[in-house]
């Protein structure tokens, strides 16, 4: 009787767990295939391709080594600064207001050298 | 990009592979371990980088051929684990299966996946490290920078900037890539932990239904359920994750023994060298390894580490001497080994202290403890709703199941569970005494930090699944399989076992 239990047991959880994974590894192939597809590449190629065009545009516009305050962009979300600051570096050093020789600001559309719709506006202090 | 990718691999793993093989043999779980012991060696590097000066190549050129020594004398004097001989067809499928269920979700890397983790924190500390000395302490010290975290353990931004050297400039996409495929070695560990609790078992059917559970919890931990895009995107969480998880499988679930206690280890080190919560949740797995493993401390201490592996097993059957003659002693034993085995997650956390050099959510809010608690508790719900099942799995697998699993030799399932608890404790202080206003705080994050808690979980129906499946004859019906020798805790085959490991 005592055996009979605990096989039984045995098949309840064989049964759970192979249920639980099963639907989890179901849910996990479907995101990753979907973070594989040709649609998640092009919305992620075309952010990945307009950052590299900034910090192309922010190398071209600075002096390497130059003291550079990012200025709070007007429009955008705090992102942008911290994205200002990573595309900035390692080419210059952002810093603060005082301590700065430049300053840059990220702007959404119109700016000169515009990356997909988003530019940057550079200015000697 | 493949070339390059290719070469920061190469650079990572081929100055790890004689150590890791000195430590733990050929086996596979050996491949996924070279690229972790590489991450290692650069996270120490950068370390150094940071505390001497100098750049990351050397130290790691320095630290890599100290390390080849060490391993080379041990493996001279043949002290090392015995090695599988791969003659029987079970460590090649065990290697083909989990390198398929870990490398088929990286296909999503081919895809420009960065997340903002990835460009403000990890590439960015990865391009500070890659500029030398000067470059790494001032862009950690800036105070526009912090932003990024600055405290954060190096292991993830090092492995980055070594790949940059390989390519020769900064390439945020392929530090992102080495993220990936750190996290990948990181499950595949715990992968061939899963497959390692059937290893003793004569069915094929158990030892199959092991490696589809093994490679289903490897397609789980990078998918929806528990990473999804922070996986492929360039953030840290599933590398400690997995690697704190594979710790606990190795040492604290599997069978005791020197080789375990040397994969736990390292597995433990990669974890606290990879983000804050990663080293919080380390320190208490090594003291957890070092109450369970204190017998084989004892011996590595006793007969150093060049000569344990063989001595253990050789001196079976002897009567041996009571390693440790007082409770006083036994406690400062247990101390200093979490103390050794945490150095260098601590280095970092002492070096950080030094430079004055903090993280932005370290602080005072202006929100109540209410107004804190309450969200995190309920966002702790949200995302642990497998928590139920893998309790009721594990009370009922306690009560009934218990013998077959003392009988595998496997660790107390409360193990495992103490460091689920551990971990969520910790990282529930985190939010309510941050300083970071916790809506915003816990909607940008709650996916990451429960990857730990998920992934434990999951590998422990895994377990125990494994164990439900292993039909493991009672003592009453046969001779014991092997016994722990009191010395080292290694669990040595008697004869009867040694006749059945020759046949298969």
């Amino acid at each position: 009787m005592r055996r009979v239990g605990e096989g039984v047991v045995r098949v309840v959880i064989v049964v759970t767990v192979a249920v639980v994974l099963v639907a989890a590894a179901h849910s996990a192939v479907r995101t990753t295939s979907a973070l594989a597809g040709p649609v998640a590449g092009r919305s992620w190629s075309v952010l990945y391709e307009q950052q590299a065009c900034l910090r192309a545009a922010l190398r071209r516009s600075l002096p390497r080594g130059a003291e550079v305050y990012l200025k709070t962009p007007t429009v955008g979300l705090e992102d942008d600064l911290i994205f200002g600051a990573v595309l900035l570096t390692p080419w210059a050093h952002p810093t603060t207001a005082a301590a700065a020789h430049w300053t840059v600001s990220i702007r959404i559309g119109g700016a000169a050298g515009s990356c997909q719709g988003v530019g940057v506006r550079v200015r000697k202090v | 990009m493949t070339v390059h990718v290719v070469v920061a691999v190469v650079l990572l793993a081929v100055p790890a592979v004689v150590p890791t093989v000195a430590c733990v043999g050929v086996r596979p779980v050996t491949l996924f371990l070279v690229p972790l012991a590489g991450s290692v060696l650069v996270a120490v590097a950068a370390e150094l980088e940071l505390a001497v000066g100098g750049s990351l190549l050397m130290w790691f050129v320095i630290l890599a051929v100290v390390a080849n020594l060490m391993a080379a004398r041990r493996l001279r004097r043949g002290a090392g684990p015995p090695r599988d001989s791969f003659s029987s067809p079970w460590p090649w499928i065990t290697l083909l299966v989990v390198v398929a269920a870990v490398v088929w979700p990286l296909h999503a890397l081919r895809n420009p996946i960065v997340l903002t983790d990835g460009y403000a924190i990890w590439t960015l500390h990865s391009i500070f490290i890659y500029g030398g000395h000067d470059t790494f302490l001032s862009g950690l010290k800036n105070p526009v920078t912090t932003f990024s975290n600055p405290g954060y353990p190096p292991l993830v931004p090092a492995s980055g900037a070594l790949a940059f050297i390989g390519e020769g400039r900064v390439d945020i996409r392929l530090a992102v890539i080495v993220t990936g495929v750190l996290e990948a070695c990181g499950l595949g560990v715990v992968a061939c932990g899963i497959a390692e609790v059937a290893r003793r078992q004569v069915s094929a059917v158990t030892r199959g239904a092991s490696l589809v559970v093994a490679a289903a919890l490897c397609l789980v931990g990078f998918g929806s359920g528990i990473a999804g895009l922070s996986a492929v995107g360039g953030s840290a969480d599933l590398t400690w994750a997995a690697a704190g998880v594979a710790a606990v499988v190795y040492g604290l679930v599997l069978p005791r023994s020197p080789r375990h206690l040397a994969i736990a280890w390292l597995c433990a080190t990669v974890a606290s060298l990879t983000k804050n919560e990663g080293f919080v949740t380390a320190l208490f797995i090594f003291l957890l390894i070092a109450v369970r493993h204190r017998s084989t401390l004892v011996g590595l201490v006793r007969s150093g580490p060049f000569g344990s592996g063989r001595r253990a097993a050789a001196v079976v059957g002897e009567p041996e001497p009571d390693p440790t003659p007082s409770k006083v002693v036994r406690l400062l034993f247990v101390i200093g080994s979490t103390v050794v085995m945490a150095a260098p997650g601590l280095a970092w956390v002492l070096l950080m202290r030094l430079e004055g050099i903090g993280s932005d959510f370290v602080g005072h809010s202006t929100e109540t403890f209410a107004q804190r608690a309450h969200p995190t508790l309920a966002a702790f719900a949200d995302h642990l709703h497998i928590l139920p099942v893998a309790a009721a799995v594990a009370v009922v697998g306690s009560l009934v199941l218990r013998g077959t699993r003392t009988r595998l030799g496997l660790g107390h399932p409360g193990w495992l569970w103490l460091v689920i608890a551990w971990s969520l404790v910790a990282i529930a202080a985190t939010y309510v005494f941050g300083a970071l206003e916790i809506k915003w705080w816990l909607a940008t994050s709650i996916v990451r930090t429960m990857i730990f808690a998920q992934l434990a979980l999951y590998t422990d129906l895994a377990v125990w699944c494994v164990v439900a499946l292993t039909r493991t004859p009672r003592p009453e019906e046969t001779t014991p399989r092997y016994r722990h020798s009191a010395r080292t805790g290694a669990p040595v085959p008697t004869e009867p076992d040694r006749q059945l490991s020759a046949r298969h």
